[in-house]
């Protein structure tokens, strides 16, 4: 598939007519994310990746410093291999100190799977005891839709819903606020990032709200306004005319979010999304032959590559994704 | 899940190329298993319970081949992951972990 971005706006539009009732969205604004799925996309990334200063520029925040690789939703989605995006930068650019920093990113992805497949959805609940009180509110509407006021949150949150993508850092402080600020249950926070991350893995998702709540670290993660400075250089913070929860040193801010007791709010969670019936209509034919072989490869969103291990054991066979309400936050 | 997601999804599926069907997985697959005559199903393991659940539903009636994902590092299987600096230290040694 190779469409021109006309063409590709075409495509989204008949396909959320397809689709409608199985995304969070009005129809009237489904859109594309700036993010082209598939693999000739994905290995063009990996190529134009250039992993020297990633040690050093991971966590800036501005597109055009930041040294982050933005393969997140390709890797999540096993467009690419976890071991095959390593090999790659070894082959490029060896083992030194950057390529150490990234392989490591990588190796959370592994970690974060690895606590999943041994505690299975208990992920979605504290693996332990918090570290600090937590409050219970829910996810108000102005984070939700990111008209807070403060710039750097709001900025952050404009990402996340126009294209799917949230910087790193960026999750942290958004996260942190969301939590440790606003008193918010981090399960609300790690649905709502879920519902609209184009990476959303149940895994990273959720244990990195558990590390920043302080329930599957030692400590909560907090910031404070000279860290958004340092990786913003200001663009924040020059123009936002809020009064700063952050504007303080660390011992400053703990004694302000962590010293009193923290009020019950109400017990709301973030509304379900209502079961309607399921169609069953191939949405996508493959354009193979039936005779392709005698065995039926199933594709989920773990797998969605020709370099799936089932696809490579069988190559000529047909093969088949579902798309269904509720997919990959538990694997369907 | 945003659309965004469900077209990249789409997007990445179409270029395999891959059938791609809307509906409940078991009951979807097992129809066309009997319409088409295939003999077997093949996957690729995934962490997520749901799909273990999905697995064993399907292996009743249907002859499921899994096979395993490729990892960064290789694990043993019985090893119950706490804290990643350990985690790391131990097996990510391929990868300058020190």
């Amino acid at each position: 598939m190779n469409l021109g971005e006309s063409d590709r706006i075409r495509q989204a539009e008949e396909l959320a007519w397809q689709l409608e009732g199985l995304y969070l969205e009005p129809r009237q604004s489904a859109r594309a994310a700036p993010y082209l799925g598939g693999r000739r996309e994905a290995l063009s990334r990996l190529e134009a990746f250039d992993v020297r200063g990633y040690a050093s520029t991971r966590n800036d925040v501005r597109e055009e410093r930041s040294g982050v690789s933005r393969l997140s939703p390709y890797i999540r989605h096993g467009v690419l291999g976890l071991r095959e995006v390593a090999e790659a930068v070894r082959e490029r650019y060896g083992d030194h100190h950057d390529s150490r920093k990234f392989w490591a990113e990588l190796g959370w992805r592994q970690f974060w799977k690895l606590v999943h497949r041994a505690w299975g959805d208990a992920i979605y609940e504290p693996m332990e005891e918090a570290k600090v009180a937590l409050g219970e509110r829910p996810l108000p509407a102005e984070l939700r839709e990111g008209r807070t006021g403060l710039v750097c949150m709001d900025a952050a949150i404009r990402d996340l819903l126009e294209t799917g993508y949230m910087h790193n850092h960026a999750r942290m402080w958004v996260a942190s606020y969301v939590v440790h600020t606003c008193k918010v249950d981090w399960r609300e926070g790690e649905r709502w990032f879920y519902q609209h991350l184009l990476d959303g893995d149940p895994a990273s998702n959720a244990l990195s709200w558990q590390w920043i709540a302080s329930t599957f670290s030692h400590k909560p993660y907090i910031f404070n306004r000279e860290n958004v400075r340092k990786y913003s250089g200001d663009t924040f913070c020059a123009s936002c005319s809020a009064s700063c929860p952050f504007d303080a040193d660390y011992p400053e801010l703990e004694a302000r979010l962590f010293a009193r007791p923290v009020p019950l709010g109400q017990a709301g969670r973030v509304a379900g999304l209502e079961q309607k019936g399921w169609q069953d209509l191939p949405l996508a034919q493959s354009g193979r032959s039936k005779a392709g072989g005698k065995t039926l490869v199933w594709l989920h969103g773990d797998s969605l590559s020709i370099l799936d291990p089932a696809l490579q054991a069988y190559p000529e066979a047909d093969r088949v994704l579902f798309l269904t309400r509720n997919c990959y936050r538990n694997a369907s | 899940m945003s659309f965004k997601r469900l077209f990249f999804l789409y997007e990445s599926a179409a270029e395999i190329p891959a059938e791609i069907r809307l509906g409940k997985v078991v009951e979807q697959l097992g129809r066309l298993v009997e319409e088409q005559g295939y003999e077997s199903i093949a996957v690729t393991e995934s962490v997520a319970p749901r799909f273990r659940v999905l697995l064993e539903a399907l292996k009743t009636k249907h002859r499921v081949e899994l096979f395993p994902e490729i990892p960064l590092v290789s694990v043993p299987d019985d090893y119950v992951p706490k804290r990643f600096s350990p985690f790391w230290k131990k097996y990510g040694r391929e990868w300058g972990a020190e």
